[in-house]
């Protein structure tokens, strides 16, 4: 109901808007929601993108989480055994990266603009703030890039793009559950040619709400009463099992 | 049936959950181990990132730990008078274990030191006590039987014996208050309850009988899990009380059931299983130091708490 809403009022804007900035608005885009809401029963998340062109070109959409810093260890062998040796920090890492274009985006982007915008895997810029080796920085990046797509958190496949009709599209962008929470951006580009001739950037939040947001908070800000909470539940759990249990 | 886990900030399904918490809670009540060393990896498994499985863990053998610990008071299997001097030497240990426990961080070795604590006593132990009733048990087949209460050795020449009624036993507080302060140590560095080297150094060392041993120790799990869970919640809040009550539903039963068994069995046969877990846990350790690692990379994300 609320992504058909989200539709007809694209439409309606896009109606209301079309006469008015036909010049200027090249690329119009809206989410079906700006708010993904973790509860208890998150098991991931789809957002619908809708988007209008006035001119032709090609489409691009990339996703990118919160970044934070993230430390690589490398195992070596010694003696037989596989120790922790080296290792990196990288420095304001997007914890998500997906994106999604309507062809591949080697073909739409040069790679010079690709680089510049950040955009496929490859091009993920990632700053090391402790002193490493060249090899150990890059293979750090690539063990880094191949965590992460294991865990569905950075992937090429945002979403397929679909064309509703020649200016019209949408794509369904899928969230999984392990999605960290924070303040995601959602960057659309649209491009011709080798050029961007529009781009939008729209907000997306991660939140965690109802019980899962205040368990968590609860957990942070008060983490004393929360152990003994916790404890508390604990003993309860191991002293009803007995009673329950008892006549095993 | 997937749950989301505040803390964990992943879903996971309820019902393996529970399953793993009664399987673990099993091996809980029946050999007097918290089952923290062997819930960790199994969580850690399953995605959940290693602090949280730390500190959930201890959350959860605070749960079995409790179940199994009635059901055996219940059963007369408690030696509290032992358990206070395990416990005075345990909360020594533990300050001196997280001395320790930063100094091997600041270090870089962590993980290493831990690992070959790990495998230096589970092997230790796990053979030790695996030839010894192995032995006992194919004697027993002999009709050749000179009973003894417990072997005498050098444990009795040391000063300060004490008399544990409950456990029938007249000899020194000094060993039990050593195994306590090693547990605690070791327990405060490895971040587990310590019941799997509690468990065999009471049998073997202070020469206590196989049921009391459990029971007794499942006393010093409750409170060593208690302080540790109290401490890695208000350190890093890495305590999912979700994910905790999920795998304590199973446990608490599981561990009933344990204690059942753990009643019923012959007390060698007790000490062949809990040699051979011992051994397979230690045998595991040992594979990932030697085997060649899937990736030699691990990622850990910083200063998201």
């Amino acid at each position: 109901m609320k992504r058909v809403l989200g539709l007809i009022s694209l439409i309606v804007c896009l109606g209301l808007a079309g006469p008015v900035g036909a010049a200027g608005e090249k690329l119009v885009v809206d989410l079906s929601t700006h708010q993904i809401a973790i509860d208890s029963r998150f098991t991931g998340a789809e957002v619908i993108m809708f988007g209008a062109t006035k001119s032709a070109g090609d489409v691009v959409v990339v996703v990118r989480g919160p970044g934070d810093s993230v430390a690589v260890r490398r195992k070596e062998r010694s003696a037989g055994l596989w120790f922790n040796s080296d290792s990196v920090e990288f420095a304001d890492v997007p914890l998500y990266y997906t994106y999604a274009a309507s062809r591949p985006v080697e073909e739409i982007f040069p790679e010079a603009l690709r680089r510049e915008r950040q955009i496929g895997l490859d091009q993920i810029v990632l700053v090391p703030k402790t002193d490493a080796s060249g090899d150990m920085i890059q293979s750090s990046r690539e063990a880094l890039l191949r965590e992460r797509v294991r865990h569905a958190l950075y992937s090429e496949q945002a979403g397929v793009i679909t064309f509703i009709d020649a200016n019209l599209f949408r794509v369904s962008l899928a969230f999984p559950a392990s999605i960290p929470t924070g303040d995601y951006r959602v960057d659309v580009f649209l491009v011709d040619q080798g050029r961007i001739i529009a781009e939008r950037t729209t907000p997306l939040a991660v939140t965690k709400i109802g019980v899962a947001a205040q368990l968590f908070d609860f957990a942070h800000r008060q983490a004393a009463a929360y152990a003994a909470i916790a404890i508390a539940a604990a003993l309860l759990a191991g002293w009803l099992g007995y009673v329950v249990f008892r006549k095993v | 049936m997937d749950v989301y886990l505040p803390i964990a900030e992943l879903s996971l399904n309820a019902l393996i959950l529970l399953g793993l918490g009664g399987a673990v809670g099993f091996l809980s009540g029946l050999f007097g181990v918290g089952g923290g060393f062997l819930m960790t990896p199994l969580l850690i498994f399953l995605g959940v990132a290693p602090a949280v499985a730390v500190g959930t863990g201890t959350n959860l053998v605070v749960a079995s730990s409790v179940s199994g610990l009635m059901a055996h008071w219940r059963r007369r299997n408690v030696d509290f008078k032992m358990a206070t001097i395990i416990l005075s030497g345990g909360v020594m240990g533990a300050g001196l274990g997280i001395w320790v426990f930063s100094l091997l961080r600041r270090a870089g070795q962590l993980d290493e030191v831990v690992a070959l604590l790990y495998i230096v006593f589970l092997g230790a132990i796990g053979a030790l006590m695996g030839v010894e009733s192995l032995s006992k048990l194919l004697r027993r087949r002999q009709p050749v039987s000179t009973r003894r209460a417990h072997s005498h050795n050098w444990v009795h020449g040391l000063p300060f014996k004490l008399r544990f009624r409950r456990s029938k036993l007249y000899v020194s507080a000094v060993p039990p208050a050593v195994i306590g302060f090693f547990t605690g140590m070791l327990a405060t560095v490895m971040g587990v309850g310590g019941g799997f080297l509690m468990v065999p150094a009471l049998i073997y060392i202070v020469g206590m009988p196989t049921g009391i041993v459990i029971g007794t120790s499942l006393f010093g799990i409750l409170a060593v899990s208690i302080a540790s869970c109290f401490a890695h919640a208000m350190a890093s809040q890495t305590v999912d009380i979700t994910l905790a009550l999920l795998l304590a539903g199973g446990a608490v039963i599981g561990a009933q059931y344990g204690s059942k068994v753990s009643s019923k069995l012959r007390s060698e046969h007790l000490r062949v299983l809990l040699a051979l877990m011992v051994l397979a846990v230690c045998g595991r350790l040992v594979l990932e130091l030697v085997g060649t690692p899937d990736d030699p990379f691990s990622i850990e994300v910083l200063g998201r708490r």
